[in-house]
């Protein structure tokens, strides 16, 4: 099965994420803060991930470099879904090699979920 | 007399003319014989540098229907080894239809298929996006009997209900282990997605050949049958007679359902077609019994199918290219000869006019005893002649003047000097006073400089600091004798913080060009404290252009900067805060009305939705508030990149079709053709349209009309929104650009609105150096116009 990471720590935004994905084909486990979801990259291998900048412990921006540095890691392709929406906050994340920025009030779930199984698609 | 008279007759009117007229001869006969060489080499190289292009071009166009197809052979296969599939087709009854219904109909929108469907090894479906093909029987279809051979298949098919032509891509989904075939997955690709693709379009990497546009163009089957083409005549034709094979194979799949097929008028291509392979572009000439012309044709064949694209095109456009620059080559001829003639005769004639003017001056002498002037500046003898000739008449004019002149002379300077001595007296007089008054406005202007609260240096033109203010000292906090000599902005005083490049920048702007620059610039005050300026350097320039002094203006701008820096870090906090709960609410709306936790009911659906339009509407105002904010603190500036307006305004007008249908709106765009691409700032462009054309939307009543136009005016790009809605009372008109200000009319009207939509357009046109206007009449309709700089110097 496919596998997502999803980092995200407002409690109701990650049960939203669950119940939407339940409804695919797609395995779902959620990360809590930036350190958890480095720990799970390694442990729990996502074919791809979604990312919340503003997260305890290690921000989204860090996680993203730590992943680049890594050689096997930097395969993952990674969508940022974050609340923030400034143009250098935009700029900052695909300049840190994420293959997509998306403001989470501004999309629906549908609408993430269309965008995860493309990316898979045409990584596979 | 008789002998001057006669003599230049004879040779002004023969010589001049002869070699004229025998030049222009030597220029005519080669130059024909030029025309003629190069009109019979031109055609023949045109047709095969033609024939060369025709190739380029159909390899590019080739590639690119293999990469389309590539693209789709890549989601069969990620599809065919997805575990869920196979286990749902080995054991149906393990695996919820539901769930690969969603597996099939999510990627159906992502690449546009016209339907998704999965066969089982009867050929039965299963399931289905399109719910006409559930329970229908598909095995006596070729591409469902190739994919079971264990290949993915990609066939043109005519339907055997809808009698339309398909194009179907077919996978076979293997046991991961056994490798056995356990079901057949169906692509149904959107016959619009082929045709596009077919059609002539302009090619990425592909030269764009202006009579390709002319070819047609033909997508052929493993039949040999045309199931593509710019004509619809050409289609279910094929190339030459069928075989008894193909006949066969035909009737059993029932690939063109029942339209029989007739043989095309490209019989005698049918070698050349079998010849072409996938890196083998094949290109033949022959005469098309069907046009009564002669035709060049081209054809590859596309990778890993039977199919063939090719390329056809009447040689009479070639043709005419080669008579085109026949007779080209013809008119330089004439008009070289032409003008070689009139420069000739220009020339000649200012040879012989020396000669003729001497002649005249001496027959004046002769008859009329008139005083010749004979200063020639010929250069040769004729000018030697002439000052002989002059010496000895001034010698006889002179000696006769002489005596006069003189006195006359002597008088003059008399008389010049006195009035020189007066003028002098007077000048003294006025300097006098002009000097006290400057003196005085001079003080003041310095006292004015002395005080001002900026930072203000003068420098002479090697950057040394020849006066310095008081501002200087409390900015910096360098005393007027520290800086006095030294120069400006130097590590030694309060700069030499700034990157290279940006003294590069700033000593070409003033020392070079000679202009004015200005910028932010880090410095650094004498207690070792870092201050952020807003300088501006001004060179002072004399009548020549040569430069005097310059003039630094420095204002500490480090306050601001600060203010402006937590300001930002204020709304990027506050976005991040209001947004998440915002988040939270849409997306559980989303599942709730998805009806992902059981179906509601009507009336439980109808209060969700109201909530859900609610929050939008929250959300909408979270995001101009914050847009607002940005534009307020001067962070918005455009970002210019080549952008198609009408691609741009086309996307919108789809965003918004569904409010503009509920509504009955009829809404028309007219571009220009000639405006391609324009260098604007797309994402805040798109904000203006976007506010604009939701605002004509939602302030005109139903039935009513919505008009965009674009267009090029007096430079500008020119854009109109027109729409015959509730219009803006003329008391509210000159308000209309205000924050959270709506007009009086529509509050009752239309309650979902927050005021900031024309405000933050406005700001964004004038960040753009644009202008927006409007008219409007209530109930009648409004108008806004806006203009943008077309930018045309940054376009590369």
């Amino acid at each position: 099965m496919t596998k997502i990471l999803i980092v995200e720590d407002d409690k109701f935004l990650a049960s939203a994420y669950k119940l939407k994905f339940q409804k695919t084909d797609l395995e779902v486990k959620i990360a809590s803060d930036g350190e958890e979801a480095l720990e799970l990259v390694k442990t729990y291998k996502p074919d791809a991930i979604l990312l919340d900048l503003i997260i305890p412990k290690l921000d989204g921006f860090s996680v993203l470099e730590k992943l680049q540095s890594d050689a096997t890691f930097k395969k993952i392709p990674v969508i940022i879904t974050s609340n923030l929406g400034q143009d250098a906050d935009i700029k900052k994340g695909m300049a840190l090699g994420a293959k997509d920025y998306f403001i989470k009030s501004n999309i629906s779930l549908e609408e993430i979920v269309n965008r995860v199984i493309k990316l898979i698609d045409g990584t596979k | 007399m008789i002998i001057l008279n006669v003599m230049p007759k004879k040779i002004f009117v023969s010589l001049p003319i002869k070699i004229i007229s025998f030049v222009i001869l030597i220029i005519f006969v080669f130059g024909s014989i030029a025309t003629f060489l190069v009109f019979s080499r031109v055609e023949s190289m045109l047709t095969e540098e033609k024939k060369g292009l025709l190739i380029n071009s159909l390899y590019h166009h080739t590639n690119e229907i293999n990469l389309f197809i590539q693209n789709i052979t890549n989601v069969g296969e990620v599809l065919s080894t997805n575990p869920t599939l196979i286990d749902y087709l080995e054991n149906p009854s393990s695996v919820e239809d539901s769930v690969v219904y969603d597996l099939l109909a999510r990627r159906q929108p992502i690449y546009n298929f016209s339907a998704v469907y999965l066969l089982n090894t009867n050929g039965d479906t299963l399931v289905s996006t399109d719910e006409r093909f559930l329970n229908q029987n598909y095995s006596f279809r070729s591409y469902f009997m190739e994919a079971m051979s264990g290949v993915p298949s990609f066939k043109a098919n005519v339907g055997v209900t809808s009698n339309e032509l398909g194009y179907y891509f077919a996978t076979p989904i293997k046991n991961l282990t056994s490798k056995k075939v356990v079901g057949i997955l169906v692509f149904k690709i959107n016959p619009n997605d082929v045709r596009s693709l077919i059609e002539y379009h302009v090619i990425k990497g592909s030269p764009s050949l202006d009579f390709v546009k002319n070819a047609n163009f033909l997508l052929i089957d493993n039949h040999g049958v045309v199931i593509g083409s710019k004509f619809p005549s050409d289609m279910y034709k094929s190339i030459g007679e069928l075989s008894p094979e193909d006949i066969l194979d035909i009737d059993n799949n029932k690939t063109y359902g029942n339209i029989s097929v007739s043989p095309l008028y490209l019989s005698e291509f049918v070698d050349t077609l079998k010849n072409a392979s996938e890196d083998n572009i094949i290109t033949s000439s022959f005469y098309n019994t069907h046009t009564n012309s002669n035709n060049i044709v081209a054809v590859s064949k596309i990778a890993g199918q039977n199919f063939k694209l090719i390329y056809i095109i009447d040689s009479k456009i070639i043709d005419n290219y080669s008579r085109e620059v026949g007779i080209i080559v013809g008119l330089v001829v004439l008009i070289s000869a032409a003008s070689s003639g009139i420069i000739l005769s220009l020339i000649i004639s200012k040879f012989l006019s020396p000669i003729k003017y001497l002649i005249n001056q001496a027959n004046d002498f002769i008859t009329k005893g008139t005083l010749p002037d004979l200063s020639l500046k010929t250069g040769n003898e004729l000018e030697q002649l002439s000052i002989s000739f002059n010496e000895m008449v001034k010698k006889i004019l002179n000696s006769k003047n002489e005596a006069e002149a003189k006195i006359e002379i002597r008088t003059q300077e008399l008389l010049s000097q006195q009035k020189a001595l007066v003028n002098v007296l007077e000048d003294v007089e006025r300097e006098k006073s002009l000097a006290e008054s400057r003196q005085l406005e001079l003080q003041k202007f310095q006292l004015a400089v002395d005080n001002a609260f900026d930072h203000i240096v003068m420098t002479d033109e090697d950057g040394n600091i020849i006066y310095a203010n008081k501002g200087v000292e409390r900015i910096t906090g360098f005393k007027k004798e520290e800086v006095l000599g030294k120069k400006a902005g130097s590590k030694e005083l309060w700069g030499g913080l700034m990157s290279l490049d940006f003294y590069k920048t700033l000593w070409k702007a003033i020392k070079v060009d000679k202009i004015p620059f200005s910028g932010e610039v880090q410095n650094k005050r004498k207690s070792g404290e870092l201050y952020t300026a807003n300088a501006s350097i001004t060179p002072v320039l004399d009548k020549e252009g040569t430069i005097l002094f310059f003039i630094g203006i420095e204002r500490d701008i480090t306050k601001e900067r600060e203010i402006d820096k937590m300001k930002t870090e204020f709304i990027s906090l506050a976005s991040h805060q209001l947004r998440t709960p915002l988040a939270a609410i849409k997306w559980f709306l989303e599942i709730l009305l998805n009806g992902d936790t059981g179906k509601l009911s009507k009336q439980q659906q109808e209060i969700a939705e109201n909530i859900d339009q609610s929050n939008n509407r929250m959300i909408d105002l979270v995001n101009s508030l914050l847009d607002i904010s940005r534009i307020e603190s001067g962070k918005i500036t455009p970002e210019l990149i080549p952008t198609d307006v009408k691609k741009l305004v086309e996307a919108l007008l789809l965003e918004l079709k569904n409010s503009a249908k509920e509504k009955q709106l009829k809404i028309s765009f007219e571009i220009t053709d000639s405006i391609k691409e324009v260098m604007i700032d797309p994402k805040l462009i798109r904000n203006v349209y976007m506010n604009l054309l939701t605002n004509a939307i939602k302030y005109t009543p139903s039935k009513g009309n919505v008009a965009i136009k674009i267009m090029i005016k007096k430079g500008m790009l020119f854009s109109e929104i027109a729409d015959t809605g509730y219009g803006i009372p003329k008391k509210n008109q000159d308000k209309i650009f205000g924050k959270f200000y709506r007009a009086d009319n529509i509050t009752t009207k239309v309650p979902d609105g927050n005021g900031l939509g024309l405000y933050s357009v406005k700001k964004i046109i004038e960040a753009c150096k644009g202008t927006i206007d409007f008219e409007s009449k209530e109930d009648k309709g409004t108008t806004f116009w806006f203009e943008l700089p077309l930018n045309i110097e940054k376009k590369k």
